[in-house]
């Protein structure tokens, strides 16, 4: 610069720069030259340094390596690779040092040449999806250090762990939940459990349902004692509360209880004659209806509904008796059927669980009405913590979301200061974790409750959070659930199902509950007509290992009748074949290969084997012979997870497995009607 | 005077030391003293395995007494089976070394980091227990994996 500087370009000007040098004083000549030098210094040492850089001393060694190997001339040098992401803004330099990323055969080699573990670069080509959206890091960087291996100053995004890695796939799988993702699988299921979308938008989830009461009619139902030991602290009657702690104070609480309990809406408790109630025949009812498989009593049971071992000390049972006979009225969204027992029974229901399962729990001492002139100041509250986001009330708008959107999340900037005073590394996921785990205890003012989460609760839920972006992912990139509106069975049909409400269990065209394992869309392929028709009404377990058994729902003969046709004629697989040739040759064949096997380590024939999957004793009475064969070809197509084991058979050899096991005569005490 | 300088000294050398600050939300995905791998493993051999093996290993799952020959206890048994043949009963049931058939094929269900996991998992299963009040209480802290 200085030497461009001092000689113009040109001819003929020799002369002109002969004079300029000397009038130039010999002091800035000195000066001029120490620099000179300087400048040698620093460009020779950016040649040395560039010479010696971290990457290309990893290539020469690489090279070594795979001279050593594969022989060969041993080019030493690749030069610094790249891969460039335009729609995602990413200059990815990874593969520079980790040279081995890509084959296979280096999965065992040290790092960096380490060949990529598990299936994922199948699916996530390295030149459509570099490294840096998955791993995190500084993807320029050339160096260990500045591309972020460990957290670097400065640079908001360090290399995730194994954990919180999961959290960048759901950026671009946002409805479904990848395979290996338990984090944020397990995060996504519990903001839907807690109802984080009543109160904040949530990209990808805002399609959920909300599961709340709605409060109108509250008075006829709780006593004032439950009201404010409930509001105080949820968890304290219910370990699995889905509805946080406000942390509210006692005054508060009053007022709320007052607002609460005066008359909303239009609710009235059925008339009943309590004279002749026998709980000890409800309790029976209680038992043959199976209502364990959804409720728990004393932490036994299902964690489908809340537990029942204290609810007598909550409710009236005036508004059970009414609860039981028509849930529907009093909660028209609530997953629990409506049983068909006569009034009697339902008196007797009502008796058994207001007098045998009413051991007090997390009720207030106080258990005088509230004043009712606190009731406008309990209305404020309500709105102000946003309660009418989850609870359905007359004259409340539906879903008014109070908390801020959730897009983002996962680039928040924030406030170091209270992880430090907790010593907790100021880190985004720690921050969210923090929050997650207890909003006071980063904002005192915080108007979001406390869910109780446990740790690792409160770790999934920061995954699933931090999945989602500031930055708008480029819409091919993001893998959507084809757009399906929600199942609506619809008729008589849809009636029954409704009433009986089996999709609180059972799926039907991915709408639906998880509880049941037995997915309804090909049941009528799977399960004789007859045999779905008895079972309807007299639900007997085949998995004798199974502790959520559905529910005597007391379905009468025509009901069943109808619904065992709709779905024997409407929810078949195309692709299930309907008949197997079954002669007395593959039946021995089969029996061969049902030893070979070791099938009786998990099912019962005649009067022993496992209790792990159905026993099969006249199962001949109970499968379709096509359903059979595709099962046995490959179980993991229709149930992922199942504990049938894939035995690689061919179609000879499920057919004969098939042909033996529906030839298997039913046990006498089992022979079906 | 010397007095008061040793009271001093005593009560500037009580000052609680910094404690490095923790990385909370690593520390809440730890499994107790599992790795990432082997919390994997074992979230698979419960789902698989655990209904005949029990939830340890120990050979007590609830289908456990229904099978001749019995499932084994790890702790017992594994050291006697190379991490190979582990893989084989794993992928190909206990057939595949010649055994009864008691114990099926998981190669087809199960993908290669879920092989692999539970593998990992089987380790800790066979250590004998009481390895905790050895080493002493507490879970190991994360650190950054070098």
């Amino acid at each position: 610069m200085a030497v461009a500087a001092l000689t113009p370009a040109g001819k003929g000007q020799g002369h002109r720069r002969a004079g300029l040098a000397r009038r130039i004083p010999a002091r800035l000549l000195r000066t001029f030259a120490v620099l000179s030098v300087v400048l040698l210094a620093v460009a020779v040492a950016a040649v040395v340094q560039e010479w010696r850089a971290e990457w290309r001393q990893w290539q020469s060694r690489f090279a070594e390596g795979e001279t050593a190997v594969h022989g060969g001339d041993g080019d030493t040098e690749q030069g610094i690779q790249q891969i460039w992401l335009p729609d995602l803004d990413r200059v990815d330099r990874c593969t520079s040092c980790h040279l081995g990323i890509a084959s296979p055969e280096m999965k065992d080699a040290p790092q960096p040449f380490r060949g990529h573990s598990g299936p994922w670069l199948d699916s996530h080509r390295p030149d459509r999806f570099g490294c840096t959206a998955c791993h995190g890091g500084q993807g320029e960087a050339t160096t260990y250090r500045d591309a972020a291996h460990q957290p670097l100053p400065f640079w908001s995004e360090p290399m995730a762990s194994r954990e919180l890695m999961e959290a960048r796939c759901g950026t671009c799988h946002q409805e479904r939940n990848p395979p290996s993702t338990y984090w944020l699988a397990r995060g996504r299921a519990l903001m839907t459990d807690r109802n984080c979308v009543a109160c904040h938008e949530i990209p990808g989830r805002d399609s959920e349902e909300v599961r709340a009461p709605r409060l109108d009619g509250l008075a006829l139902k709780v006593s004032p004692a439950w009201l404010r030991g409930w509001l105080a602290d949820p968890r304290g009657y219910l370990e699995r509360s889905r509805m946080g702690d406000f942390r509210l104070r006692p005054e508060e609480i009053e007022a709320l209880a007052a607002f609460l309990l005066q008359p909303h809406g239009v609710v009235e408790a059925d008339e009943v004659d309590w004279t002749g109630a026998d709980p000890e025949r409800g309790g029976e009812i209680f038992r043959a209806s199976r209502c364990v498989t959804c409720h728990s009593v004393n932490g036994r049971g299902g964690t489908l509904a809340p537990e029942l071992a204290h609810v007598g000390a909550k409710v009236g049972r005036d508004w059970l008796y009414s609860w039981i006979r028509d849930p529907h009225r009093l909660q028209p969204d609530t997953l629990m059927p409506r049983f068909r027992f006569d009034d009697d029974q339902v008196r007797d229901l009502a008796a058994y669980i207001a007098e045998d399962l009413a051991e007090p729990k997390g009720l207030d001492a106080n258990q005088a009405d509230p004043d009712p002139d606190l009731a406008a100041e309990g209305r404020r509250i309500f709105e102000r913590r946003g309660c009418y986001s989850c609870h359905e009330l007359e004259g409340f708008p539906v879903r008014a979301r109070i908390g801020p959107k959730l897009a983002g999340e996962g680039d928040r900037i924030v406030d170091p200061a209270p992880l430090v005073a907790r010593g907790i590394e100021p880190t985004r996921p720690n921050w969210l974790f923090t929050k997650v785990s207890g909003p006071e205890r980063v904002l005192e003012t915080a108007r979001m409750p406390t869910f109780g989460f446990a740790e690792d609760e409160a770790a999934a839920v920061s995954v699933a959070l931090l999945s989602l972006r500031a930055q708008d992912v480029p819409p091919g990139r993001i893998t959507r659930d084809p757009d399906r509106p929600p199942y609506e069975p619809q008729g008589e049909f849809g009636a029954l199902v409704r009433r009986y409400r089996c999709l609180s269990c059972h799926q039907i065209a991915g709408t639906g509950g998880t509880l049941s394992t037995v997915v309804l869309d090909r049941i009528g392929s799977q399960l004789r007509r007859d045999y779905i028709e008895q079972f309807i009404q007299n639900p007997i377990a085949v998995r004798v290992g199974l502790a959520e058994r559905m529910p005597h729902l007391n379905i009468t003969a025509e009901e069943a009748a109808l619904l065992a046709g709709y779905l024997s004629t409407v929810m078949v697989d195309d692709a299930v074949e309907a008949e197997v040739p079954r002669d007395a040759a593959a039946v021995a064949r089969g029996k061969e290969l049902f030893d070979r096997h070791g099938c009786q380590a998990c099912h019962i024939v005649g009067d022993s084997g496992g209790f792990v999957g159905p026993d099969l004793n006249g199962s001949g009475q109970r499968l379709q012979p096509g359903w059979t064969v595709a099962w046995l070809l490959d179980p993991e197509r229709w149930k992922p997870g199942t504990l049938q084991p894939d035995h690689g058979l061919t179609r000879e050899e499920a057919e004969a497995l098939t042909a033996y096991t529906l030839s298997l005569p039913a046990r006498k005490a089992q022979v079906l009607p | 005077m010397t007095v008061l300088f040793a009271v001093a000294l005593a009560a500037g050398c009580q000052r609680t030391p910094e404690v490095p600050p923790v990385d909370a939300v690593q520390e809440a995905f730890r499994d107790g003293e599992l790795s990432a791998r082997e919390s994997h493993g074992r979230r698979v051999f419960a789902e698989r395995c655990a209904t005949c093996h029990g939830a340890e290993g120990r050979g007590d799952g609830q289908n456990a007494y229904n099978l001749d020959p019995p499932p084994p206890d790890f702790q017992e048994s594994l050291d006697a089976l190379s991490p190979e043949d582990r893989r084989r009963v794993i992928e190909g049931g206990t057939a595949a070394l010649g055994r009864s058939a008691l114990c099926p094929p998981w190669g087809r269900s199960l993908d290669e980091l879920e092989v692999e996991a539970l593998l990992a998992y089987l380790v800790v299963t066979s250590r004998p227990s009481g390895d905790e009040e050895e080493t002493g209480p507490g879970r190991r802290r994360w650190r950054r994996p070098r």
